[in-house]
């Protein structure tokens, strides 16, 4: 199990140097501690998934991290140390603004969070209101900030967009509205957030765009904007660029900094200062990609991120799958092309470098650009400035970089959002690979066979003794220095075909190859140009089988918004892009279809299909085109169109343009398609029916083009909502079955395998979850028993159906899968709590009869009883649990009893599971001395016996 | 035959030996047949003595069979062979989902 906070919202690094803690709030809503030594989690307490948990702000005071959570309904304190709450309260509704600490006459006592119409102020130490005040004309006025500096008042700016600001004050001591409403006419400003900022002592910093000026205002005394162009500093807008205004107030109970940064363009940072009414320039920081204010003890310093400036151009153009010079050009203003960075240190009050402050790190591997930095600064013992830095780059990536420039950890927060997630084959080992090459290769006369046969085994008693060689090394080592690590280099397949190499797609779209039976990144590989919401489909095209093919997986990236798409096509084992050209995608893509059938290379052909219902074949082979002209008119494609409410069949011609050949129209109006699943292409069954009491054989109608489709009323309310199922032929489009299930409610989870589909639902008049089980039979006789074709099925199938309650809600659902499909399926469901519960598929079958018979009981039908009970030692994962699961992948290995489970969500798990107990592996405690003793002894006894019986035939023969 | 009528058709270990013993003990007998022959020699009616031996013999096995079948051990069924039934082969390829 590894697991997770996600992407960082809001982080806090402590002041000190000898703390250890690193308290952060992630968009995952998750508040957590972290290690700031090893970067693990010291704790971490997760919220609902959903935007009610949005943690919308978090400070940190102490030892006390106030987050306020649900669009500002909520407001905790945490105790950091470990974890634990201090108090919580509810707010009254309204959109939230700001929170902020206030503090009074040198103690910070109370927290203000500012809401659309109220604000209202807490103590820190328990939560309590201390007083609640309506805002006047809060349906015009937008109020956006709020600014406290140890006066014992409180300043709230609203604002009316386009005409002028409001600028309340109150006290702190009883919330009165110590100082009338001022108004401040700013015609050209549309919002206070990020273009604003308060510096020094409650002076309000404005930036506009149009007049290119700064606008200044104190806010206890002023009543007018005093206007100061910004050509007096010599300095430009970039265009287009929203600019921002960036201050610091390193303690609430005294004023801010008189310093802050003005952002012009997005790699441009100037430090300013205003100053008794005077506005001056420190300096100017051209290519710097973050900054960020640092304060220890008195001094207060600025961190610049910057791009080292060796630029070479063009060197990671052509890097970048799919990415047009367009896009590239763009880029590199904004990212730095030998992705080397240095973090400076500036003294703020002057805006001086100090010296031996630089940090460099690389991200050449990743090749994502850093988003944003924190610092955590202290004074060393010579007084110097040292300081730590946590840098965030794009790829949900976390760096704690420490001077000079070593790196202490790095997260891969992006983990937390897995969105595909292949099992592959992990390759042969040299040895082994050598022996299967020769077999592979063509034959070349009987003694050339001979010595290369002789070669190879050479080799392989090479490696043997090599290997025991190791262990005798290792054996006369301490144990606990002995560790089996895992790298790139002596990765492969075990006996069993155990240990596999999961590929993961990532939501910020970074791919990860972790080995599985120990978690290990071994290598990851980040796609600059996707966007976040892009969908994704992973598909292995050649597995390790082929010796000396290299293995491949490809990745179809689509990008939601502007549709287009593109393929990745790479080594799911080294992570290395392939040298396989893909196919230049035109057109957006709305499905893929991998076929079993090879080119020469041992490929599997894949076909996508595009917006215009062409198709593109890849790899695009000469051979692969011809075969595919043979078998065209087998090949069939359905695409469901959850918009429309459409599903529709396609027949492949043979020129790879397709034609309509079926329609079912699902009307929007009433009902959406929720979910399709069909079958998994790897999946085996290995008994084709079921043997009744009666000894008759009950055979299972196992279509493989069979599609489940879900579908949810969009009347949601709880009279009137249903969930439909269709079991539709993605050949023919026909309806097999429909059922509609009246007041249900999604969300529905399903899983279809075999000749049964299992989904689950709320029912919402008798308020409980309940499973509902279909299993699909072609009756006694089998129609056709060597072919199966959907075109060519005149019966019907029985269909079968049971319901079951379920007592808990579930996050997850899948069944488990086995080399040849002999060992019984389960059901592995994921439950909210965090735990997976192995089901045996038995339990739900829709044959339990009610009253049992002689020959159900032959049949080891279990009578039907209406309850699904969760038994605690039916966990897999026993009390590592996985929060907030979003999924289930299992695969086969080498051994029919075994599957592979991972479970992932905000953590990952894998595991292995057995449903069917471990019957092809000796028991742990099988005895071989034993066994080995008794074989021996028996052979010994019989060889004696021999020998006397020889010995007594002498002797009666001489008698 | 009565010790096997009582045996039942449920199969346990004394029952099945019982009816190894009473299909083996005919085949032993049918194995041995060239030697009762030669014990019948002098027998004037030797061909229909033989005859007799053999149709005895073979009741008994047909017994022991029927014994079988009752108790379920012959693969008669189409159940029986359900595990060497190969998968039907795939004729169409499908594929698609959900408009990406």
């Amino acid at each position: 199990r590894q697991q997770y906070v996600g992407k960082l919202k809001f982080a806090s690094l402590e002041a000190s140097q000898g703390s250890k803690k690193l308290i952060v709030a992630t968009e995952k809503n998750v508040v957590a501690a972290l290690n700031s030594r090893s970067g693990e989690i010291l704790w971490r307490h997760v919220d609902k998934g959903t935007p009610e948990g949005a943690i919308d702000a978090m400070l940190i005071h102490g030892q006390d991290a106030i987050t306020v959570s649900n669009a500002g309904r909520i407001l905790r304190s945490w105790e950091t140390n470990i974890g634990g709450l201090n108090w919580e309260t509810s707010l009254d509704t309204g959109s939230f603004q700001v929170a902020r600490l206030v503090g009074l006459q040198d103690v910070v006592k109370y927290v203000a969070v500012l809401k659309k119409a109220a604000i209202s102020l807490h103590y820190l130490s328990n939560g309590h209101q201390k007083w609640v005040e309506h805002l006047p004309e809060s349906e015009s006025t937008q109020y956006q900030l709020l600014y406290s500096h140890g006066t014992g008042v409180i300043h709230v700016l609203g604002i009316v967009p386009q005409s002028h600001l409001n600028i309340l004050t109150f006290s702190v001591e009883d919330g009165e509205i110590t100082k009338q409403v001022v108004r401040v006419a700013a015609p050209w400003l549309k919002s206070l957030n990020s273009v604003c900022s308060v510096v020094g002592e409650a002076v309000l910093v404005c930036m506009d765009v149009d007049t290119h000026s700064l606008y200044v205002c104190s806010l206890e005394t002023e009543q007018e904007m005093k206007q100061i162009p910004l050509q007096s500093l010599d300095l430009e807008f970039a265009d287009g660029f929203q600019p921002r205004v960036l201050a610091t107030q390193p303690n609430v109970i005294s004023a801010s900094r008189t310093q802050f940064f003005l952002q012009l363009s997005p790699s441009h940072f100037s430090l300013l200062q205003y100053k008794h009414g005077l506005l001056s320039h420190l300096r100017d920081f051209q290519q710097a990609a973050l900054v960020s204010f640092a304060t220890t003890g008195e001094k207060t310093v600025a961190a610049v991120l910057t791009c080292r400036s060796e630029l070479k151009p063009g060197s990671s153009d052509g890097l970048h799958p799919g990415s047009t010079v367009e896009d590239s050009r763009k880029q590199e203003s904004l990212t730095c092309s030998n992705q080397t960075y240095n973090i400076n240190l500036y003294l703020v009050e002057t805006g001086q470098r100090l010296l031996d402050t630089t940090i460099t790190f690389n991200l050449e591997q990743s090749g994502a650009k850093p988003q944003q930095l924190y610092i955590q600064v202290f004074l060393k013992k010579d007084d110097s400035v040292g300081y730590r830095a946590l840098v965030q780059t794009e790829d949900h990536m976390l760096m704690f970089l420490q001077q000079p420039g070593k790196v202490v950890w790095s997260r891969e927060e992006s983990l937390a959002e897995v969105v595909s997630l292949e099992m592959v084959d992990l390759p042969l080992t040299g040895a082994q690979a050598e022996l299967e090459g020769e077999f592979g290769k063509k034959a070349d006369g009987l003694l050339g066979m001979f010595l290369k046969r002789l070669s190879s085994q050479l080799i392989l008693l090479q490696a043997w003794t090599a290997h025991l060689w190791k262990m005798f090394y290792d054996a006369r080592k301490p144990r606990s220095q002995i560790k089996n690590e895992i790298n790139i280099d002596n990765l492969a397949r075990d006996e069993f075909n155990l240990q596999k190499m999961m590929v993961m797609v990532t939501a910020s779209g970074k791919l990860f190859g972790i080995e599985s039976s120990s978690g290990t990144i071994l290598w990851k590989q980040y796609l600059r140009n996707v966007r976040l919401g892009s969908s994704f489909k992973l598909m292995v095209q050649r597995t390790t089988a082929h010796f000396p093919h290299p293995p491949q997986c490809t990745l179809l990236v689509k990008d939601k918004e502007t549709k287009k798409s593109f393929l990745y096509v790479f080594n799911p084992i080294f992570g290395k892009r392939s040298q396989v050209a893909p196919p230049v995608l035109k057109r957006p893509i709305l499905q893929t279809l991998l076929l079993p059938i090879m080119d020469q290379d041992y490929a599997k052909v894949l076909l996508l299909i595009d917006d215009e219902y062409k198709v593109t074949a890849f790899p695009a082979t000469k051979n692969v085109l011809r075969q595919l002209e043979e078998i065209a008119h087998s090949i069939f494609f359905y695409l469901v169109d959850a918009e429309q409410g459409k599903l529709s069949g396609f027949r492949l011609k043979k020129d790879l343009t397709t034609e309509e050949s079926w329609e079912v129209i699902i009307p929007t109006e009433v009902q959406r398609i929720v979910t399709v699943k069909g079958k998994r292409s790897n999946e085996h069954v290995h008994s084709q029916g079921r043997v009744m009491g009666d000894r008759s054989v009950l055979y299972k109608s196992l279509n493989p083009n069979l599609l489940a489709v879900v579908t949810e009323s969009t009347d949601t309310h709880h009279e009137r909502t249903f969930i439909g199922i269709y079991l539709i032929d993605g050949v023919t489009g026909r309806i097999i079955h429909s059922s509609v299930q009246k007041k249900a409610k999604g969300p529905v989870h399903i899983v279809h395998s075999e000749n049964w589909v299992v989904y689950q639902y709320w029912n919402t008049k008798a308020r409980r979850n309940e499973f509902t089980v279909l299993e699909l039979y072609e009756g006694t006789e089998q129609y056709n028993a060597t072919a199966f074709s959907s075109l060519d099925r005149p019966i019907l199938p029985q269909v079968l159906q049971q319901s079951y309650i379920f007592p808990s809600a579930i996050s997850a659902m899948e069944a488990t899968i086995t080399e040849r499909g002999i060992t019984s399926r389960h059901l592995l469901i994921g439950l909210p709590s965090g735990a997976i519960l192995s089901l045996p598929k038995a339990l739900l079958d829709p044959r339990r009869p009610e009253i049992p018979t002689e020959q159900s009981r032959e049949e080891n039908l279990i009578p039907y009883s209406p309850d699904v009970q969760i038994h605690a030692e039916r966990f897999i994962n026993y009390n590592q649990t996985i929060s907030r699961m979003r999924g289930i992948y299992t695969a086969p290995s080498g051994l029919e009893s075994t599957c592979l489970v991972v479970a992932y969500g905000l953590d990952i798990y894998q595991t292995r599971v057995y449903p069917s107990k471990q019957f092809d592996v000796l028991k742990d405690d099988y005895d071989y001395v034993l066994i080995s003793s008794v074989l021996f002894g028996l052979v010994f006894a019989t060889m004696i016996t021999k020998r006397l019986a020889q010995v007594k035939l002498l002797n009666r023969a001489w008698r | 035959l009565f010790i096997m009528y009582m045996a039942g058709n449920t199969i346990s270990i004394f029952p099945a030996m019982m009816v190894c013993m009473m299909g083996w003990r005919p085949l032993q007998a049918l194995m041995s047949l060239s030697a009762t022959l030669k014990a019948l020699e002098s027998s004037s009616r030797r061909a229909l003595q033989g005859l007799v031996f053999l149709v005895g013999n073979g009741l008994g096995l047909a017994l022991a069979l029927y014994k079988c079948q009752a108790m379920g051990l012959l693969p008669t069924r189409p159940s029986d062979w359900l595990a060497f039934v190969a998968p039907p082969q795939r004729m169409e390829f499908t594929g698609g989902g959900l408009i990406l």
